[in-house]
């Protein structure tokens, strides 16, 4: 009798000490990604479909936290001039011809498989609860944990399947689940090069769920440390955004 | 010589239609109404088709309307893939094609997004338009005009940019006022988050209350602007009478042939199905009011030659006796009948033209259909075929009523017959 | 012996009248001879009339033979009959029986039209015989236009205009005043004797006796006297207009 309550009481310490282990692999994930703090990134987009050309978007992140970032259009021509603000789950869009500021969504496709989250932020230890599926899985030759990521607000895809290295908490590859079960898309985290103080993933190789050749990549350009004044992050300061 | 070469049987059904005359005006009477009423609806069913197909025709559908090919497969779920790319070459084609039949040829691109004011999002599904082009597609014929119901504020004019029409319902639920800048966004051509602003300038309404809580029309260049293209969707021929839409396609589509346009065209018959659906039901009306006309006619005609019969079962005794066969009594009777169809029906005829003359120029204004802002004349239109039809139903109804009373007569006993007084 | 243009035998003839049977011939034996002047007198009710439809085709026996001209009536069908009719029998009524919207002349010609008689020929036939019951001054008058004597007369013309073999008269005269009457069967006398048509009249007015050459009387259903009169002086023809 003892015994079963001594296994009872582990096993419900475990759970969270379980929850707590995988959150802290998936924060140190992120932190691989990407540095603390104020960022600047420059990202280039690309979207690669057989029956259309392809398709490219030069962007500038600036990054205040986790939590806050804005998001500027470079290139092309006919983006220019277009920037977006997320706060939390919020985000909003400045287009140039229109004075106003449109909430859009932030699973709204930007190019390719490639979402306005996906550009604007790298949360998963905040947007998502984690557990454990399995310890020890192998992926693309690593021995890595298989993590399962479910939604905490509105900002996140419903469900992802994440392979994280053992020891380095490299995120090695991750499958993007809708709410109803089928793989939205596949990605895999390569191009580990040292950059802003640490060896980080830049670029990202994204294949569609449903049409294997639908490609879309995100490639890290440039990322450094930078500290923006708090007021470009509103609303009213995207249209002056330079 | 009156009845020169008259047949017998014609010249004593004749005689004995005007036997006794009250009787045979009374008859008459009932056939003029019947066959008059006939000729007069049809002509009101022939102005119904017209004003409503050229309604339809000026104000939204022109005449043909050309589109890139595969655009009406895939039954317009994705615009964008079916834009056309050389517009002006394509007007001037159709320009050069059709002469001096063509009135006016103008494109159309639609989009669809959100147009927001204030905090308030909603959707809404624009056309871009060449203004003038489309003011001159939809003047009508008697100097009245089935141009948009503008309910508030003002339409569009030639030369406005950056101007924006909403449906009435659309209107409403967005509470705008003179002014206001509405926001409007969706995507481009190429899919990228596209916006505009634009100055509210009226609210319209349609047909449709459904279609008037989205739709939206704004001059043609700012959808180009807003969708990032110089490419149409539409392109609308209009041509100065509706006749000539079935010989103007096939010219079209082998000088489009000949150029190798990638292109494809539909005809207003195709799209105009409100307008089939009208067209059935007044059809349906019809049938019932020639139904019951006939009904009128063919009572009125049995009774009287049922009576004619009864008052000459003596004579046709005596017809018999003199070794006529009872076919013969059937024919002489149903002569009759057709004779008094025949005259009926002639009668009818004027008289229904006089009736449609008459209230042709009574200049009888009708109510606005739904969907337009101004009224109709009522203008009957009798066509040759109007007046065959009532004249038809005369004689046939005729025909009809009097096989019973000659089918009487020629069964009647020799013997009985001639006893009879 | 002149051939027949009569022969009954065995002739009964009943007809229902509501729930009863009247028995109105009770077997006849008859035999008229061709161009004779025959009348056949009897009471109402005698048979009379029913003799009259039987010899004129118009109706059938029940039992029994009726011979027309040669031809046996019985078994024929009503197009039979009617031929028979048209070709071999002209009739006389008491209410005479005119078309009232055809003239005098179209009323004789009418029975022409129904022998199919030529255009041609018919119009000789009819002005004949109008001229012979003197009414070519009233060719083209209709009957409501005639007295009862000059309308008698169009029904002579008309009976007569086809040369039937025979002419039936069912009361000819009863319309008429007395002298209409008499002056009526000279005329008929006269045809008699000049186109050898048998005449055989129904009645019972003792005036026509003195005409006949022969009474047959009925009485009962069953013919019950023949006489054979003795031959008469023609009596002077009047060609009078009534």
């Amino acid at each position: 009798m003892n015994v079963m309550k001594v296994i009872l009481c582990a096993a419900l310490c475990a759970a969270p000490v379980l929850a707590d282990a995988a959150h802290a692999i998936v924060s140190k994930a992120d932190r691989v990604r990407g540095p603390e703090g104020s960022v600047r990134m420059k990202i280039k987009v690309i979207s690669e479909r057989p029956d259309q050309a392809q398709q490219e978007v030069y962007l500038e992140t600036y990054v205040k936290d986790r939590t806050t970032s804005v998001v500027k259009f470079v290139d092309p021509p006919r983006e220019k001039g277009k920037s977006m603000l997320m706060i939390n789950d919020d985000l909003w869009m400045y287009i140039p011809g229109s004075k106003r500021t449109f909430r859009i969504s932030p699973q709204q496709r930007l190019i390719g498989d490639v979402s306005n989250a996906d550009v604007a932020r790298v949360n998963y230890a905040e947007d998502y609860n984690s557990t454990v599926l399995k310890k020890h899985e192998k992926s693309e030759g690593k021995d890595c944990y298989l993590l399962e990521l479910t939604a905490k607000n509105r900002v996140s895809y419903h469900k992802i399947h994440y392979w994280v290295e053992h020891k380095t908490y490299r995120p090695v590859k991750a499958t993007f689940f809708a709410v109803s079960g089928k793989p939205l898309k596949f990605a895999t985290y390569k191009g580990y090069k040292s950059i802003a103080g640490s060896t980080r993933p830049t670029v990202v190789y994204i294949i569609d769920g449903i049409k294997p050749d639908w490609k879309s990549e995100i490639h890290y350009t440039s990322m450094g440390t930078k500290t923006f004044p708090d007021s470009i992050f509103q609303q009213s300061a995207l249209p002056d955004l330079r | 010589m009156k009845n020169f070469k008259m047949p017998t049987s014609v010249k004593i059904a004749f005689r004995n239609v005007f036997r006794n005359r009250r009787r045979t005006l009374l008859t008459l009477s009932s056939i003029v109404l019947g066959s008059a009423a006939m000729i007069d609806f049809d002509g009101y069913r022939n102005f119904a088709d017209w004003g409503l197909r050229e309604m339809y025709i000026r104000s939204q559908l022109g005449h043909i309307q050309i589109y890139k090919k595969g655009y009406r497969a895939s039954k317009g779920m994705k615009p964008f893939e079916y834009l056309i790319a050389n517009s002006d070459d394509i007007k001037k084609t159709v320009s050069e094609t059709l002469g001096d039949r063509l009135k006016v040829v103008t494109s159309r691109l639609e989009l669809n997004g959100l147009i927001t004011k204030g905090g308030q999002s909603y959707n809404f599904m624009a056309q871009g338009i060449e203004v003038d082009a489309e003011k001159k597609m939809s003047a009508l014929d008697d100097g009245t005009s089935s141009a948009l119901n503008v309910r508030r504020g003002q339409g569009l004019i030639g030369g406005d940019s950056g101007a924006v029409l909403l449906g009435f319902e659309l209107c409403e639920a967005l509470g705008v006022n003179d002014g206001d800048l509405l926001s409007l966004m969706g995507a481009s051509v190429n899919g990228a988050l596209n916006a505009t602003d634009l100055l509210w300038k009226g609210c319209f309404s349609t047909i449709s209350k459904e279609y008037d809580k989205v739709a939206t029309i704004m001059p043609l260049a700012d959808a180009k602007r807003f969708a990032a293209t110089e490419d149409v969707l539409k392109i609308v021929v209009m041509l100065n009478n509706t006749d000539m839409t079935d010989r103007a396609r096939k010219d079209l589509e082998a000088a489009f042939a000949a150029k190798g346009y990638d292109l494809e065209m539909v005809s207003w018959l195709e799209l105009a199905d409100y307008y089939k659906q009208v067209m059935v039901f007044l059809g349906g009306m019809f049938m019932v009011i020639a139904t019951i006309i006939v009904f009128v006619v063919v009572f009125s005609i049995v009774n009287t030659l049922t009576m004619s019969v009864f008052e000459r079962v003596q004579e046709i005794g005596t017809i018999r006796a003199m070794g006529a066969e009872g076919t013969q009594i059937l024919r002489l009777f149903i002569i009759e009948g057709i004779m008094l169809g025949l005259i009926g029906g002639l009668i009818g005829m004027c008289f229904g033209g006089v009736v449609a003359f008459a209230i042709n120029h009574a200049k009888i204004l009708l109510p606005p259909p739904p969907g337009s802002s101004e009224g109709f004349l009522l203008q009957l239109r009798l066509y040759p075929s109007s007046f065959l039809l009532g004249f038809s139903i005369a004689v046939l109804s005729s025909f009809v009523a009097s096989i019973y009373p000659a089918m009487k007569a020629a069964k009647l006993r020799v013997v009985d017959a001639l006893r009879h007084v | 012996m002149s051939e027949n243009v009569v022969s009954l035998s065995g002739v009964h003839k009943s007809y229902a009248l509501g729930e009863y049977e009247v028995h109105a011939l009770r077997g006849v034996d008859l035999n008229i001879a061709e161009g004779e002047f025959t009348v056949i007198m009897g009471p109402s009710g005698s048979g009379k009339s029913t003799l009259l439809n039987l010899l004129g085709c118009i109706d059938l026996p029940s039992t029994g033979t009726v011979e027309i001209c040669g031809h046996n009536t019985n078994h024929r069908s009503e197009k039979e009959l009617a031929a028979l009719r048209r070709e071999n029998i002209g009739f006389i009524f008491q209410a005479f029986n005119l078309i009232p919207v055809l003239s005098v002349y179209e009323n004789v010609e009418y029975a022409l039209i129904l022998k199919k008689v030529p255009e041609t020929e018919r119009a000789e036939l009819v002005d004949k015989i109008i001229d012979q019951v003197g009414l070519a001054a009233h060719k083209h008058h209709r009957p409501n236009q005639l007295s009862g004597g000059q309308r008698q007369r169009v029904a002579i013309a008309r009976a007569l205009v086809t040369r039937p073999r025979m002419v039936l008269a069912d009361e000819p005269t009863a319309n008429l005043d007395s002298a209409t009457g008499k002056s009526i069967l000279a005329l008929m006398q006269e045809m008699n004797d000049l186109y050898k048509t048998t005449f055989i009249f129904a009645t019972h007015d003792p005036d026509v006796l003195t005409f006949a050459r022969r009474a047959i009387r009925i009485h009962d259903g069953k013919i019950d006297g023949d006489e054979h009169a003795q031959p008469k002086k023609k009596p002077a023809s009047k060609r009078k207009s009534k």
